[in-house]
């Protein structure tokens, strides 16, 4: 549905959102980060740029003593296709390209981009962005090398070269699938999007680095009827990975997964509102660590002073078992990225190790504030946007504890199962997400279904309430999208089973 | 404002992108059409911090062909790739199945006008870096006034938009608006915890904002009142929802009312029309023509010229949003498919008046996440704001939840503030709600 976005009204905080959610086991296979390999510059370099253009460009960047400066090219083509009452009758396709110039001085950030190409135009913008400085360059260009970036994604052609039909016949297939699978079913409606995201960066160290950013989704979501009464539930798998990612097992899945939680909600009642115990289901319920942590240790808010976590580092904010990553490696994730949107190599940074605040998210800013190397976290929605430290797959580590004597432990609480966006208040603490569907957990034993309550707590105090860690880590397949300033930026998470102590629920008084 | 009509460079663009359809053999199509230039300054604890200009198009074309739809978006306007583009939109709508319902609005809906609403603030081309900067250096220097401030971000954003719409069943039309959004972020201290809260205003005149003193200090004010937050245990309580805060609850329950919902069958609202469905004191109306608005217009997204819109009369079901192919879908007549400016008139005070015999209540200053489920109605949102107690403001509250369900929550509406929220197109005014479940403790 058509969401009008209203700054005004939409809090100015973090948020975290998607289509729907689930998950299935994608293993965590963290691979070595480090420094970037490089290797000279060929004559043109990809967008077919001169490179003594960029140069040029760069130039003018940095004319007035900015400290930094880096050149983001990005080109963007999408396709979606949309099935309801059994009809493609939507498509919506997209072609974006241009070009943003940001110089950095200090903590300052001068900015501005262009969507045509030409070198005067691309100057222009150069010179708007060095505005932020007022003095005289000092130092010499950097001589350009090119960036040699890892593979946590291959994909080697675009989308766009799939014939539409082999897409609209995936989008039927669902539809058809789930008409089948239940005579309850009213309506169905099936999406499926993809884009190339083609990015070109030059920084004012001479680091060029290319890379090809491919993502799509699949979506189903339907209506059922019983007795009158009627419930919604959805599905989604979204990821890095080529169009093969979809064969006949991995889309019987989708459709199974969004009938079950459609149908399934005709027995769901809506649970007692309060503080009580809360069993995390492994994959999707990472949103905690997003919302009660994540946002938190993005070093921004850090060096601003303006966050919880603002003087945690060193210091113990959880039990032993717990351990935070965010991670850029994972294969073939939504949120993986070969080289961050200001050149710095994808990477797996640890925010929590063994219960003690281990690293901040930095980009290159924060870094510089710090004293300490970039994790490689600076990210931005698109070339009309300047980057700032993101998330990118938070997930935490497997523990100790086995799911079953998770569940078992509690004698009133809830078990969570999917949720469908959280938000965050950074300083305060205070995060939200909401739960689509779970279980009421009684005597140790899943009870009735639940839906739809608001679950909220307080960022250090969720971490120091985490009692039991299950051994069964899963990565949401779900395509999640993180909302941070107004940009938005894919993102992955996943969580092994977690049993938080207590956390308040909403629901009836 | 001047209301002289300027020239759209936008129009032009879509008359021309019309036009090369047309050769293409595209008969039925419609071209929307936005360039807009704006500029972000923000200081942050007396220095500036971000300087940001950008100057943008975006190029849109909806295309009918052979009873087929599809929608396409650029912002490459050179025309040779321009042309490029669109041969490659035609073809691949024609790849999508038919649909009967899919065609223009008709002839006699098109929107005829240019800047029919004068939005376009004359004092616009004088502001320059200097002006951009004193702004947000006042909101800076008066939200750092007290000694708990940690840390503010205060920022300025302008923004001039050229939007026009052409389409093949006669639609012309554009408008040249500008608008402005000034306010702050602040973080204050509060042993472990830095509460944070903000002040935005927004208006489509410079002189329209509200002065920059002021802003610092309101957020401050607001950020110093989360000071020791904490949360009550759970029960019933009357709600005094604020204005600035209002506007979301209501935007969760408007979802009930779009076309594709509706048709969907995922509306909790599906075939109340004429029904009672909420306290008399609820009336809501959709007023395209309100030009301080920032939701502002003389036409539509569908290129159907705006006209007010009643939703709701005194607690009855009067219309829905409907564009003009879930219209066509369900058999209805088109009004709109999308909010422009929403307002609830009809109330008096200000929240001392609605708070004024409230025993035992919560003031809810603002939400925390939190979605609602337009089929079922049920919704739950996470809260923070101060205690009533005896009619009076008493400590802050944080941490806990409101749920309920739409259907039965606003016949629980008992009284509304003559107080709209004008820095959004949502202009709600403050609200109370008697009974509500609220989780906490």
């Amino acid at each position: 549905m058509a969401r009008r976005f209203d700054p005004f009204t939409v809090d100015r905080r973090q948020f975290l959102g998607l289509a729907a959610a689930g998950g299935t086991a994608l293993l965590a296979q963290p691979l070595l980060s480090g420094q970037l390999l490089a290797e000279p510059a060929p004559q043109k370099a990809a967008f077919g740029i001169p490179v003594e253009d960029l140069q040029a460009v760069m130039a003018v960047a940095m004319a007035r003593g900015g400290t930094f400066a880096d050149l983001y090219f990005e080109r963007t083509r999408s396709v979606s296709l949309s099935l309801e009452d059994d009809k493609i009758s939507r498509a919506y396709t997209s072609s974006d390209l241009g070009m943003g110039v940001r110089v950095v001085k200090g903590d300052a950030v001068g900015y501005a981009f262009s969507e045509v190409l030409d070198l005067k135009a691309m100057k222009q913008a150069a010179a708007t962005a060095a505005a932020i400085a007022d003095g005289k360059r000092d130092g010499k260009p950097a001589t350009v090398q090119v960036a040699k970036l890892p593979k946590y994604y291959d994909v080697d052609y675009r989308f766009a070269a799939i014939d539409l039909a082999k897409k609209k016949a995936l989008v039927q297939d669902v539809n058809g699938q789930i008409r089948k699978k239940d005579a309850r079913i009213l309506k169905v409606n099936v999406s499926y999007a993809d884009s190339d995201r083609e990015v070109l960066i030059l920084t004012s160290d001479g680091l060029l680095a290319h890379d090809h950013q491919p993502m799509m989704r699949l979506t189903a979501a339907c209506v059922a009827e019983q007795g009158g009464r009627r419930e919604t539930g959805s599905y989604n798998i979204a990821s890095r990975h080529g169009f093969d990612l979809f064969d006949p097992k991995t889309v019987t899945r989708l459709c199974d997964e969004a009938v079950r939680r459609t149908v399934g909600m005709f027995e769901a009642v809506t649970p007692k509102g309060g503080e009580m115990p809360v069993v995390l289901g492994a994959g999707p319920s990472g949103i905690l660590l997003h919302e009660a942590i994540g946002h938190g240790m993005e070093a921004d808010f850090n060096r601003k002073n303006t966050s919880i976590y603002a003087t945690k580092i060193g210091k113990p904010v959880a039990e032993k078992f717990v351990t935070i990553v965010d991670d850029a490696t994972l294969p073939d994730a939504r949120g993986s990225i070969h080289v961050d949107d200001e050149g710095t190599s994808g990477q797996r940074t640890v925010l929590v190790d063994g219960g003690i605040m281990a690293s901040y998210l930095h980009d290159r800013i924060s870094a510089a504030h710090y004293g300490l190397k970039s994790t490689g976290s600076g990210r931005r929605e698109s070339f009309r946007h300047v980057p700032m430290p993101r998330m990118r797959s938070t997930y935490m580590q497997p523990g100790p504890h086995r799911k079953d004597e998770i569940i078992a432990s509690v004698k009133k609480g809830i078990y969570c199962e999917s949720f469908s966006n959280g938000q965050v208040n950074i300083g305060g603490g205070d995060y939200t997400f909401f739960l689509k569907t779970g279980y009421l957990i009684e005597d140790g034993k899943l009870g009735r279904p639940i839906k739809d309550v608001n679950l909220i707590g307080n960022g250090p105090d969720t971490l120091s309430k985490i009692s039991m860690v299950g051994n069964d880590l899963l990565i949401d397949e779900g395509g999640w999208t993180c909302g941070k300033n107004g940009q938005s930026v894919p993102v992955s998470q996943g969580m092994p089973t977690v049993l938080v102590k207590s956390l308040t629920v909403g629901g009836a008084a | 404002m001047s209301g002289k009509s300027v020239n759209s460079k936008a129009l032009a663009l879509a008359d021309r992108t019309l036009d090369l359809l047309k050769k293409a053999g595209v008969h039925q199509a419609l071209c929307s059409v936005r360039l807009s230039r704006s500029v972000e300054t923000q200081a942050r604890d007396g220095k500036i911090e971000k300087l940001q200009e950008a100057q943008s198009a975006s190029l849109t074309v909806h295309l009918y062909v052979d009873g087929r739809y599809a929608a396409h978006n650029t912002s490459d306007l050179r025309p040779a790739e321009l042309q490029a583009f669109l041969a490659d939109a035609v073809a691949l709508t024609r790849m999508l199945d038919p649909d009967p319902d899919r065609s223009l609005p008709e002839a006699s809906r098109a929107a005829k006008s240019t800047d029919a609403l004068a939005l376009f603030d004359p004092a616009y081309p004088k502001i320059d870096a200097d002006t951009r900067k004193r702004l947000v250096l006042e909101v800076d220097a008066a939200s750092r006034v007290d000694k708990q401030v940690i840390s503010a971000t205060a920022n300025f954003s302008d923004e001039d938009t050229d939007w026009a719409i052409a389409a093949s069943n006669g639609t012309r039309a554009s408008q040249r608006a500008t608008s402005y959004s000034l306010g702050t972020e602040v973080t204050v201290g509060d042993g472990d915890k830095r509460p944070e809260d903000w002040w935005y205003v927004g208006a489509r005149t410079l002189a329209g904002l509200q002065k920059p003193a002021e802003i610092g200090a309101e957020a401050t004010r607001r950020a110093i009142a989360r000071v020791g937050a904490k949360k009550d245990p759970s029960g019933k309580f009357t709600l005094v929802i604020e204005n600035r805060a209002a506007g979301r609850l209501v935007s969760h329950w408007l979802q009930a009312l779009l076309g594709g919902n509706l048709q969907q069958k995922r509306s909790f609202l599906d075939g109340k029309l004429g029904a009672n469905i909420a306290s008399p004191l609820l009336t809501l109306r959709d007023e395209p023509s309100l030009a301080v608005s920032m939701g502002a217009r003389s036409f539509d997204r569908e290129g159907m010229a705006a006209k007010p819109l009643a939703l709701v009369e005194q607690g009855v079901l009067k219309n829905y949003y409907l564009d003009w192919y879930y219209a066509q879908k369900l058999k209805m007549a088109a009004t709109t498919g999308s909010l422009s400016t929403l307002s609830l008139p009809g109330g008096s005070g200000d929240l001392a008046k609605l708070m004024a015999g409230i025993d035992r209540g919560i003031l809810v200053t603002s939400f925390n996440g939190g979605n609602s489920n337009s089929l079922t109605g049920d919704f739950s949102l996470g809260i923070q704001g101060r205690r009533i107690e005896k009619g009076a403001l008493a400590g802050p509250l944080t941490e806990m939840n409101l749920t309920g369900n739409h259907t039965t929550f606003w016949q629980t509406l008992r009284g509304v503030g003559g107080d709209p929220y004008p820095h959004s197109s949502l202009r709600m005014p403050s609200l109370v709600f008697e009974g509500a479940a609220v989780a906490g403790s």
